[in-house]
């Protein structure tokens, strides 16, 4: 356990175990958390990420024979992937970072001692690399939200501002800025070494006070995935689907050749038989409900991450529904919730419109956030066409 | 397909016949070497997924316009060129649909 989850631990706040670790699942209130990371600024701890750091000559060729995903990626540039096993499962969600001398991995999914282990069995006796597991030396903390470029700008460097989506770089030799997240606003994520951790986290908090910073758990980080429709490894990654049902085609490359080539080639041949759907009803639903078809009894899919929506009326989701049904902009199927039938409609995500799109750097700041114009957070294009 | 209820299959084939001709506007305008079905619809378009960038993107709405025959520039917003299906929603609104 690092300083700063022995501080949540000890100040009694709400964790959740994933991935071999306690992370701080909700500090206040779900719904406060998500209004600041869709607001303002929130801050969060990340030690549910697996951080490896793999350096040596053969590092990104090493990297290269074991990623689905074809890795033309310039120094301190990132990108997303998911890595597969040997039985064709998905281990986990992936960025991997190219390095001056190596690579970082930032993975979901697994636990940071697994992914190593999983990492040291592929490699060849004249593989010239090092593999570190940095979750023993290093925590990851994350700032997410419309004005969070301005909150890192103070706390490191303005040149941050600048810093492009998917990228990263060393401010200093032990610490890391990644300029990435999965809210659907500006994110970075920030590789601190643990014994400075909690006085980073301070710093942080104290300076956020003048953007009504929150700090945000797993929980409201989970919530904007779904409203956002970032794969979510624990949710809709946990169904055993092919890339193409789970919409995730484009962090694989078919065409690549590396080490379970043939598993991902064994997915794609298998005809697309259901597909990831984001859903909306102004009932409850719930994850394992399923999904009815045209005024029958036929099930035709499956709730697979769904959540009270907190950017308009009703509820969210995803579902996995049976080709042809797996279509946005059908409103004829329906749920049954607690005994009665509830209208299901199939709706495009992300399900928000993020203030993010409408916030320049180079333009605004926090203080004069009234003076932007945002259309309504609710990106439901049926639930605005039909508002009075 | 054969027992479905014959409005909502039209409803269904007339999205995916959106979708089809989309997919067909990106890979032919942007030079994407990609079959239509690596496409998928509700991937994000720019930053992650396709990796297209802003000029792109307004290369994308003209031909959308001129293919569909419809303004989407007068309803859509920052958010509505972000995947496929957002830009399908757009073009079917457009068409009153």
């Amino acid at each position: 356990m690092n300083p700063l989850d022995r501080t949540f631990h000890d100040s009694g706040v709400a964790l959740e175990h994933i991935d071999g670790v306690a992370a701080p699942a909700v500090f206040d209130s779900v719904e406060a958390e998500v209004a600041a990371i869709r607001g303002s600024v929130a801050l969060s701890a990340m030690n549910h990420v697996s951080m490896t750091a793999i350096d040596g000559e053969d590092a990104l060729g090493f990297i290269d024979r074991i990623c689905p995903r074809f890795l033309h990626i310039n120094p301190n540039r990132m990108k997303q992937t998911v890595f597969i096993n040997e039985k064709g499962d998905y281990l986990c969600d992936a960025y991997v970072c190219r390095d001056k001398d190596g690579c970082l991995l930032l993975c979901r999914g697994i636990e940071s001692d697994a992914f190593v282990s999983w990492l040291l069995s592929h490699k060849r006796p004249l593989d010239n690399i090092t593999i570190r597991n940095l979750n023993q030396t290093h925590s990851l903390l994350a700032v997410n939200g419309p004005f969070s470029w301005e909150l890192m700008a103070d706390m490191h460097d303005p040149e941050i501002i600048g810093l492009p989506y998917l990228s990263f770089y060393h401010p200093s030799e032990d610490v890391t800025v990644f300029r990435a997240g999965e809210t659907g606003e500006y994110g970075y994520l920030v590789c601190v070494p643990h014994d400075r951790v909690a006085d980073n986290w301070e710093q942080l908090l104290a300076e956020g006070k003048r953007y009504d910073m929150a700090r945000a758990g797993l929980h409201a980080l989970e919530y904007c995935m779904l409203e956002n429709n970032f794969f979510n490894i624990r949710k809709e990654g946990a169904c055993r689907n092919t890339p193409a049902e789970l919409q995730i085609q484009w962090r694989v490359s078919y065409h690549k050749a590396f080490l379970f080539a043939d598993r991902l080639k064994a997915m794609r041949e298998k005809p697309l038989a259901r597909r990831i759907t984001g859903v909306y009803s102004e009932r409850t639903l719930v994850e394992g409900m399923p999904v009815f078809g045209e005024g029958d009894a036929r099930v035709i899919g499956t709730i697979v991450n769904a959540r009270r929506f907190l950017s308009g009326p009703g509820h969210i989701g995803l579902a996995m529904i049976d080709m042809p049904y797996a279509v946005s902009g059908i409103d004829f199927y329906r749920v049954n919730e607690g005994g009665s039938e509830a209208p299901l409609l199939t709706v495009s995500p992300p399900f928000v419109n993020n203030r993010s799109l409408y916030v320049d750097p180079q333009v605004h700041a926090y203080g004069d956030r009234n003076s932007i114009v945002f259309p309504p957070v609710c990106g439901i294009r049926r639930l605005l066409r039909n508002a009075p | 397909m054969d027992t479905m209820r014959t409005d909502m299959k039209e409803r269904i084939e007339r999205r995916e016949d959106v979708l089809r001709r989309l997919k067909d506007i990106f890979i032919n305008n942007l030079n994407l070497n990609l079959h239509p079905d690596e496409i998928d619809p509700d991937a994000a378009l720019f930053g992650t997924g396709l990796e297209l960038d802003s000029i792109d993107a307004v290369e994308i709405a003209i031909a959308v316009e001129a293919a569909f025959g419809v303004k989407l520039r007068s309803i859509a917003s920052k958010g509505s060129f972000r995947t496929m299906n957002t830009i399908a929603d757009l073009i079917m609104e457009a068409r009153k649909e």
